[in-house]
Formats: structure tokens, sequence, C-alpha cells
């Protein structure tokens, strides 16, 4: 080859990677920034300031450099979080402000952004401020995921604050909620996950015959999958003592469902019933 | 005619001496398994550049059809560049190494001969047994292929009966590089002696391929010393590329890079080193008979 062709070869590659390299920078710095927020993430009381000065430096640089939609959101919701550890609060609300503004028309994107300035404030210890924000996307983005969860996720907080009186009307709301919700989605995957959402605020609760019953009943309705089928077999057997229905439950599955990709499972909490085990 | 009395470890002694004394007095005797890992190498920064922008958008569909999108974004994109390469190394390998073997072929032949060593000769040479040489090439691809399959099941079959019996996976999966490894390196020594008898003889590939299963079968040890103990030498290598997820999350995902390029280094000497002293060896045995 002569000096010529390498020389060319040469330039060829220099260029092409200097103009190819640029989105794997960034995404090595947004990998590289995951990794320090990490550590940050798990012990915020002691990370060392300069870490975390490093840290939002690489996440701003991608910001700032970035021409991927998808990679900016990622890099934004990322330093939100960050500032929201560190209690940076209002830095955090300043970019999930940003982030609802250029991102209207996507609703899952928005409900999101709204939810995690409303944990600022809820971190912050400023509840009322962060129920406004909650309420305002049960209203506004009723059918997205992150809308979805905003219910039981004000339940649990009264939950947790052992407020029982409290926390027993929240989780009565939010069912009332889902129930709304399947009613106005039938036969939807929203109103599945509000089926489950339903049962779940029962579990968290501890009411298990409240679970079982309403588990009971939806199968009456709708003849439900096998997977919440299982739920309430475990139900049944370590929850109630109760491994007749348990047996029933699992037997069911297998009628019902011959080639459930849990089987295996199944088939040995059978046997275990059966020996008088579970 | 192979020299009376001279016994296997005689041919390897030989073969070893005049093929490093090849090297010494013509280096450029290795210029063709050069010229493949500056290819390999270039090959290796034009996939890099198909993976980023602005190229990605031809490579994207097929990306997310085979592998997935995940793989188009840091640090799964190394993991995926490392496949990538590794099938444009068979190409390569496949085509470019039946010529490159052919030129060194004939370079040592005319080294042999003590006639004027030039590349562009041995490049006409190999040239002009190029479809023999890429004949002999496929049938081994293929052979070692199917022979992969076998292993797969052989090995996959051990392996579920070694966790059976241990209780855990732990590190039996290596035994896929290991058994990978020197199964290839068995088939491509059935054919070792096809290409120098096809530069150095003029056979066409069939001819050459059963000359090459005769000294083959008649020259076990000088096959082992010469081409399975070499290739073997790769083994470190074949396991470091098995565990490459671990190696990026254990250190920097980079160091795929340095595996890369300590594979695409250890090839071209051990490609070239293989080829001179199996055609050196090739000259001591080729008159042998079955």
């Amino acid at each position: 080859m002569s000096k010529k062709t390498i020389r060319f070869l040469a330039l060829i590659t220099v260029l092409m990677l200097s103009g190819c390299g640029q989105q794997y920078m960034l995404e090595r710095m947004i990998w590289q920034a995951d990794k320090m927020a990490e550590n940050i993430l798990a012990s915020s009381d002691t990370a060392a300031p300069y870490v975390y000065n490093k840290t939002v430096a690489l996440y701003e640089t991608v910001i700032a450099k970035t021409q991927d939609p998808q990679l900016l959101l990622n890099a934004q919701f990322k330093l939100g979080k960050l500032h929201t550890a560190q209690k940076s609060f209002d830095k955090a609300r300043d970019i999930y402000d940003k982030i609802f503004i250029s991102h209207q028309g996507r609703q899952e994107v928005s409900a999101l952004a709204l939810f995690s300035k409303g944990q600022t404030f809820e971190l912050e210890g400023k509840w009322p401020e962060a129920l406004a924000i909650f309420d305002e996307i049960i209203k506004k983005y009723r059918n997205t995921a992150q809308g979805l969860n905003v219910p039981l996720y004000i339940a649990r907080y009264y939950g947790g604050k052992d407020d029982p009186v409290a926390a027993r009307a929240a989780y009565a709301r939010a069912v009332s909620y889902y129930e709304g919700i399947a009613q106005e989605y039938p036969n939807t995957k929203i109103a599945l996950l509000a089926y489950n959402l339903i049962v779940r605020t029962y579990v968290e609760q501890n009411d298990w015959q409240g679970a079982v019953r309403y588990i009971e009943g939806l199968d009456a309705k709708y003849s439900i999958g096998p997977e919440t089928l299982f739920v309430l077999g475990g139900i049944y057997s370590k929850r109630l003592d109760n491994p007749g229905a348990a047996l029933a439950t699992y037997k069911k599955i297998l009628e019902r469902f011959p080639d459930f990709a849990n089987k295996a499972q199944v088939e040995k909490e059978i046997e275990q019933l059966s020996n008088g085990g579970g | 005619m192979r020299e009376k009395g001279i016994t296997q470890t005689g041919v390897i002694k030989k073969a070893l001496g005049t093929g490093f004394q090849a090297m010494a007095d013509f280096p450029q005797i290795v210029y063709p398994f050069a010229i493949i890992a500056v290819i390999e190498v270039i090959g290796l920064l034009l996939i890099f550049a198909a993976l980023q922008p602005p190229f990605v958008k031809y490579s994207m569909p097929i990306i997310e059809r085979f592998w997935g999108a995940k793989f188009l974004h840091y640090p799964l994109i190394l993991l995926l560049l490392s496949h990538l390469h590794y099938y444009f190394q068979t190409v390569v390998a496949v085509f470019c190494g039946a010529f490159a073997s052919g030129m060194t072929i004939s370079a040592f032949k005319q080294y042999k001969q003590e006639k004027f060593i030039t590349l562009r000769s041995a490049a006409r040479d190999a040239l002009h047994s190029y479809w023999h040489l890429l004949a002999i090439n496929l049938i081994v691809f293929a052979l070692v292929q199917c022979a992969f399959v076998f292993k797969r099941q052989a090995v996959f079959k051990m392996i579920l009966a070694m966790r059976n019996h241990f209780g855990d996976e732990g590190n039996w999966m290596l035994i896929h590089a290991t058994a990978a490894l020197f199964i290839g390196a068995v088939v491509q020594s059935l054919f070792v002696f096809a290409q120098p008898a096809v530069v150095i003889e003029g056979k066409n590939f069939i001819s050459a391929i059963f000359k090459s299963l005769i000294l083959t079968l008649k020259n076990l040890w000088v096959t082992f010393v010469l081409v399975i103990f070499p290739l073997s030498l790769f083994l470190p290598i074949a396991l470091l590329k098995n565990k490459l997820l671990f190696l990026m999350q254990r250190f920097v995902p980079e160091v795929i890079f340095l595996v890369l390029a300590a594979g695409i280094l250890l090839s071209f000497f051990l490609n070239a080193g293989i080829t001179i002293m199996v055609s050196a060896g090739y000259f001591i045995i080729k008159d042998e008979r079955a």
C-alpha cells in the first residue's frame, strides 16, 4: 500500500469517527453519570460534594449537547432525580417543569414529569402542594400508567404516616377510582390494570378476605387469567390457611389453562397441598 | 522427497528452523497477513461507524430485528460490535485469507527455490490458484460449522449432566469456548496441507485435500505441534471473548476493544506463523505416499 493510500484511509477514518463518536461519547457520559449517581443515591448523606458536582456536570453536558430527544429526556429525568436525592428541590422542579413544557403532547412523559415534581414537594415536607399536583395527574392523565398509580400512591402515603383512618379512606377512594376507570374503558388493558390495582389495594391493607372476595367476583364475571388465579391460590394457602380452597383454585388453573407457563409450580403446590403441606 | 530416516520430531525441528529463517531473511513474507489484520481493524472502525449517527439509520432496522434496539446504545453497543466484528472476521478469513495464504505460501516457495522473492509474483501465484484456495477454505469453514452443531449438542448434554451432578452451572459454559477452539483446530489441521499442495505443486483442490488428509494422518505429531498447539494459544482470547459481558461490568465497557485488538494481533502472528511453518513442513514431507 502506498503512503498516499494509507494517509487517505487514515484521514477518512479520523473524519468518520470524529463525526460518529459524538453520540457514543454522550451515551458514555450518561453511563458514567448513572454509575456515580447510583453511589450517590445509595449513600446520599455521605456523598462527597465533588462527586455530586461531577455527576451533575456530566448530565448537563449531555443535556446541552445531545440531538437525540430520548437521550435528552433520559438525562433530564436522571438529573432531576439526582437533585431530588440531594434535596436541591428547586433545581429538580426546574428540570421537571422544562420536561413538562417541552413534552406537552406526550401524556406519559407529562404525567411522569408532574409526578416527579409532586414527589419533590412530598420529600420537602410540603404534602398539600404535592397532593395538588397528584390530583391534577388523576384528573388530566387518567389513562396513563403514571396516572393510574397515583391514587394507590396517595393511599400508601397515608398508610406510611400511621394514620389508619386517612389510609382506609384513601384506599377506599383508590378502589372507587379504579372501578370507575374499569367501567370507563371496558375490555381494555387499562381496565385490566385497574382491576389488578384494586386487588393490590386489598393486599396492601392485609385485607385478605376482601382480596379473595374481589378476585372471586372478577372470576365469576370475566373468567380471569392464570396469574391472578395463582395469586388467589397463594392467598388461600398462605394467608387464610384454607388448603381446600387453595387446592381447588390450583386445580382450576390446570383445567382452564393446561398450557400455563408456570404449570410446574402449580403442580408442585398441588402436590404439597395434597400431602398435607403448604 | 522426505529425507530417509528423519523422524516426525526431525520434521518439526527442520520446519521451524526453515520457517523462522525465512521470516528473518524475508520479513515481507508476513505482509499478506498483516494486511488482513489492517482490514480487520478498518472493519472494526467501519462497523462502529455504521452503528453511530448518521449511518445508524440504515443499520437500525437490521439491528432492531435481530438483536433489539437496546444494542444500539452504550454500553451494549460494544457487545454488538464484537459480535458483528466476529462475522466480519469470518468473511475476511475465508475470502481474503485464501488469497493471503496463497501469497505467503508462494513467497515461501520462492524462498525455498532461492529465487528472487517479490510479493507481486506471489500475489500473481495466489490469484492464479485463488478459486482452489477459496474452495478449500469454504469446505473447511462448512465442516467446522457442522462440527460445531454436534459440539453444541454434546457440550450442552455434558453441561446439563454436570449441573445435575454439581447443582450449579458455574463456569461450565467455558467448556463451550474450549471445545469450539479444539474442534476448529482439529478440523483445520486435517486440511492444513491442502493449500500448500495447491500453490507449491499446482494441484486442484480435490486432490490437494486428499493429499492433505494423507499427510496429516501420517504425521499426526507434526500436525499437532505445527497447527493444533499454536491454535490452542488462542484459548485465552476465546475465553475472554466468551466473558465479554462480565469484563464490561467488572472493568470499563471499552475493555472489549482491548480484547478485539489482542485477538486481531494474535490471529496475525498465529496465521502467518502456521502458514509458513506448515509450508516448510510440506516441503519436507510432500513426497510421502499413503
